[in-house]
């Protein structure tokens, strides 16, 4: 495994903006969103049938509250994976994430924040399928599962801008940037 | 001496004419030369002897460094995680911590002990030194509410602790090719009691004598001689750690003056605190199979399932015990014997004060209490294979056996557990009530982590050291079907609910070969069923007939993405299953399928960490996405209804939110089923070595065991499916009123009439009439 050692500087530079990406990514699925979304693009180009999450039904303003009832594990793992990516431990921070997921795995938000510590890393394929994962894993039906589709989608656009596809980035930025009016 | 000396004093005037004095000076002479020729001897012998000497020291002293710090590499499984809201009952936990060897007491005072408070359970955690950090010891009381954790604090101070992990069961270690196993302790890690109970017994004398006792042999002789048989032996610690460096039972003098002369060297040479911390390290104490355990690190899991630091005057007593003859005094076979010689050893350290008069007392009551199995539930040999294949590329066999390595894996000991003896139950059953010769079925088993290809149990075979799991390569038979149909439903030219025309069909096999007739497993045939009827029956007509239309060479080469190998040969058989396949392909096969379509390598292991506990390697959670999740969704809710109204509609939990498939190959020699729930990806088999028949389908062998194994693990239901209500006989939207319906994910706009006279308009019951 190639992963970056935690005593590089301009490793723990990149991890500190990390944490801002994911504190960000974390505070919108806290907090929700308060307008409705677009189509998303569809995954992989296989198939032509049009399930319902390709199609989120639009939720209402009182669909998109808080989610009640978040495993507290979860997000205390998430929590300390965030403040050991801050200090510079990415590793530390990634085997936090794993925990998280290992008792929650289909809570789409940890695999999320594992998709930025990969970005991070500069780990791009694996950054893309751990977004793929959580939108995978994402009802959009729901309003959480609607902010994690939305996050994961960002998620993807940053990988696109690493990638140099910057149109890419902007449509897909363009889509779901409206959800947060 | 030089003969010319000689000859001068044969001249000498004065003597010549006196013989006695010529005899005495003839005497000298001689008697010189002697001396001359003995000192001369003795010089080369000491010579010798210090060359010897030195070459012992060399020898020994090399391999006392050596071995000092040889440690096999640990494994250990995953840890248990009690957090609020976690689905683990009170009973439950307390098998957890009883499979760890936590010891049940009316107050926690010491690490690895847990008392029950009301409806609470209070635990005192060992220190443990995890990947990422290090536990100190922790006193825990969780509280339980409706078969789930309800809450943790830490004690004292009754602060909420958000999670705390058991600390993870140890399941194997990579001991080299002599199969010598130890698990190394450092002196501060060893009680004392157990320092000074083995000097009481087996050398008092070992903090004076310099590496062998003349008292100690005297005594020993005595005690023999006065007893008639061999009581005592005259070792010294010191000789004895010699003595096991060779591992040989050679009674020959020189062996046992060589012995003795690298006692005394190592005594010269190393203090006596780390000799008897090697001694402790070193010492054989029973035979496991190809396993020998050494040191009493290990021998304390091995015969206690407890660490060493935990053990009670009795516990110890009986592992010093044991040393004179592991064989001879096995607590598990001759506990009479076993005993005695326990409170033999219990007696010394009383005499040599090392416990009191109470602590006697209370130990002597004691039993053996020796662990059932071999060291708890821990060494799972079935799963090391993989944790093996996995280091083999990186590691040297010397780094695993000598480096001190931690390997932490995804195996979940409770889950391992349950899949052995799920196995071990229905087979039974079986075997007894198809009146089976006992023990002529055989399984295997692989559970995964859902979401993440977590490899969490391998069960490789009943009563067998052979890993079938990961070596047995048998026909897949009707599990290859899922692949027919995803590859149909990805075409876009087929949905759920499309009508497949189940009728014999007859295949060119190609020249000088008769056309291939495949048959439907009871023979009938069908007509027209919808596609989800056809999966959910398994039936073999309407999946060729389907297979043909898509392409074999397409669905085999969508196998081989789906696996991340090469397409296999696009023979028609293929699309009923003629690919062989061990149970390990299968759960990589159906990963994709469990995890909402992607794929996974199923590593045991997650990280290596070094002596030191710096991370050498570490395996992330790597997924690549092989399925849409639209088809994926489609495939899900197939397999679902395979489950409920399907091959599988006869295990208790049919109806419970699963998906899975049963197989069977032709004259129903393998037994398969592979199906997920909310967490888990199963694969079972169950046949026979000789590849013989079995009165067994996929759903009354392999199914069964699934069973067995839900009831004990419980089931967590997949999503409920959304979607439209159709009647699960025609396929046709249906209504809840009309009768028993399922719900499948159809595309948009599906032109799909109701089921006679189900409609909600007479457009619709005239164009269900007309579409009959």
């Amino acid at each position: 495994m190639s992963q970056p050692q935690a005593d590089n500087p301009n490793y723990r530079k990149r991890a500190a903006s990390g944490h801002l990406i994911a504190c960000a990514i974390l505070g919108l699925l806290l907090t929700g969103c308060t307008s409705a979304p677009s189509v998303p693009p569809p995954v992989v180009e296989s198939g032509t049938q049009h399930s319902p999450k390709d199609a989120p039904a639009e939720p209402t303003d009182a669909e998109l509250k808080p989610p009640a009832a978040a495993n507290p594990a979860t997000l205390a793992l998430m929590d300390r994976s965030a403040v050991a990516a801050r200090d510079g431990d990415v590793r530390g921070a990634m085997v936090l994430l794993e925990r998280a997921i290992r008792i929650e795995p289909r809570n789409p938000a940890p695999w999320i924040d594992l998709g930025h510590l990969h970005l991070l890393s500069g780990a791009l394929v694996r950054a893309e399928q751990s977004a793929r994962k959580a939108l995978a894993l994402a009802d959009e039906s729901t309003a959480s599962g609607l902010r994690a589709a939305r996050a994961s989608w960002l998620l993807i656009a940053d990988i696109r801008d690493k990638q140099e596809r910057p149109v890419e980035a902007a449509s897909i930025r363009a889509r779901w940037d409206r959800l947060t009016g | 001496m030089h003969p010319l000396n000689v000859h001068s004093s044969k001249n000498l005037p004065m003597n010549a004419s006196n013989p006695r004095a010529q005899r005495y000076n003839d005497v000298m002479r001689w008697l010189k030369r002697l001396l001359l020729l003995f000192g001369g001897l003795s010089l080369v012998a000491s010579i010798a002897l210090g060359a010897y000497l030195y070459h012992l020291d060399g020898v020994i002293t090399e391999i006392f460094d050596g071995r000092r710090w040889a440690l096999p590499a640990t494994v250990f499984g995953q840890p248990t995680e009690l957090y609020a809201g976690a689905r683990l009952s009170r009973d439950e936990l307390t098998a957890e911590l009883t499979a760890l060897g936590y010891r049940q007491r009316a107050h926690v005072r010491s690490p690895g002990a847990f008392q029950q408070r009301g409806n609470a359970l209070v635990i005192h955690l060992r220190p443990f030194r995890f990947m990422e950090r290090e536990r100190r010891e922790t006193i825990v009381e969780v509280a339980f509410a409706g078969g789930a954790i309800s809450e943790l604090h830490e004690q004292p101070g009754n602060r909420r602790m958000d999670l705390v992990r058991l600390d993870p069961p140890q399941i194997g270690s990579f001991y080299p090719n002599q199969g010598e196993d130890r698990l190394v302790l450092g002196p501060h890690e060893v009680p004392r009691l157990l320092r000074e109970g083995l000097k009481a017994v087996e050398d008092q004398n070992f903090d004076k004598h310099p590496g062998f006792d003349i008292r100690g042999i005297a005594r020993a002789f005595w005690v023999n001689i006065s007893s008639g048989e061999l009581r005592q032996g005259g070792s010294t610690l010191t000789q004895q750690l010699v003595k096991s460096y060779f591992l040989s039972n050679e009674r020959k003098l020189s062996r046992k003056l060589r012995e003795l002369a690298m006692a005394v060297i190592l005594d010269a040479r190393y203090s006596k605190a780390d000799l008897i911390n090697a001694y402790i390290n070193e010492i054989y104490l029973a035979q496991d199979g190809a396993r020998a355990v050494h040191g009493f690190g290990l021998g304390a899991h091995y015969y206690f399932n407890q660490p060493l630091a935990e053990l009670a005057p009795h516990q110890i007593a009986l592992l010093i015990g044991v040393i004179r003859g592991p064989s001879y005094y096995n607590p598990r076979r001759n506990p009479k014997r076993a005993l005695e010689r326990r409170d033999l050893v219990l007696t010394l350290m009383h005499r040599q004060q090392l416990i009191n008069d109470d602590e006697l007392a209370l130990a002597i009551e004691q039993p053996l209490a020796v662990s059932s199995g071999t060291g708890g539930s821990v060494y799972q040999p079935a799963f090391m294979d993989l944790v093996r294949n996995q280091l083999r590329d990186n590691y040297s066999s010397e780094s695993l056996t000598d480096e001190g390595l931690r390997v932490f894996t995804t195996l979940s000991a409770r889950l391992q557990r349950a899949a052995g003896e799920a196995i071990e139950e229905s087979l039974t059953e079986i075997e007894t009530s198809r009146g089976l010769e006992a023990g002529s079925l055989q399984a295997s088993m692989v559970i995964a982590n859902a979401q993440t290809g977590d490899l969490l149990a391998v069960v490789g075979g009943r009563n067998s050291s052979y890993n079938r799991a990961l070596n047995a390569k048998r026909q897949i038979g009707s599990l290859f079907k899922p692949v027919v149909y995803l590859a149909a439903l990805e075409s876009g030219r087929y949905n759920l609910a499309s009508v497949l025309r189940d009728e014999a069909i007859s295949v060119p096999a190609g020249r000088n070969q008769p056309d291939w007739q495949p048959k439907n497993f009871d023979g009938e045939i069908y007509g027209n069923v919808p596609l989800f009827q056809a999966l959910a029956k398994s039936l073999n007509l309407a999946t060729v007939s389907l297979g043909m239309d898509v392409g074999v060479e397409r669905i085999g080469q969508r196998y081989g993405e789906l696996i991340g190998g090469e397409a296999p040969p696009a023979f028609p058989s293929l699309l009923l299953g003629a690919l062989d396949l061990s149970p390990l392909q299968v759960a990589r096969l159906y990963g994709n399928f469990a995890s909402g379509g992607f794929d996974a390598i199923p590593n045991p292991v997650i990280a290596v960490l070094d002596a030191n506990n710096l991370t050498i390697d570490g395996f992330p959670i790597a997924l690549r996405q092989t399925i849409a999740p639209n088809v994926s969704e489609q495939l899900t809710a197939a397999l679902m209804t395979t489950m409920s109204h399907g091959t599988g509609r006869r295990s208790p939990f049919a109806k419970s939110g699963i998906a899975g498939k049963t197989g069977t190959s032709d004259g129903n020699r393998d037994s398969w089923f592979a199906g997920f729930d909310g967490r888990h990806l199963v694969v079972i088999w169950v046949g026979r070595d000789d590849n013989d028949r079995t009165p067994l389908t996929g759903s009354t062998g392999a199914l069964a065991v699934f069973n067995k194994l839900a009831e004990k693990i419980g089931v967590e239901p997949l999503p409920p499916i959304r979607g439209e209500k159709l009647d699960p006989q025609t396929g046709l939207r249906s209504r809840e009123a009309c009768g028993e319906v399922i719900t499948l994910p159809l595309p948009d706009n599906l032109d799909l009439p109701y089921v006679d006279g189900c409609g909600d308009s007479i457009r619709d019951s005239i164009r269900a009439w007309w579409s009959r």
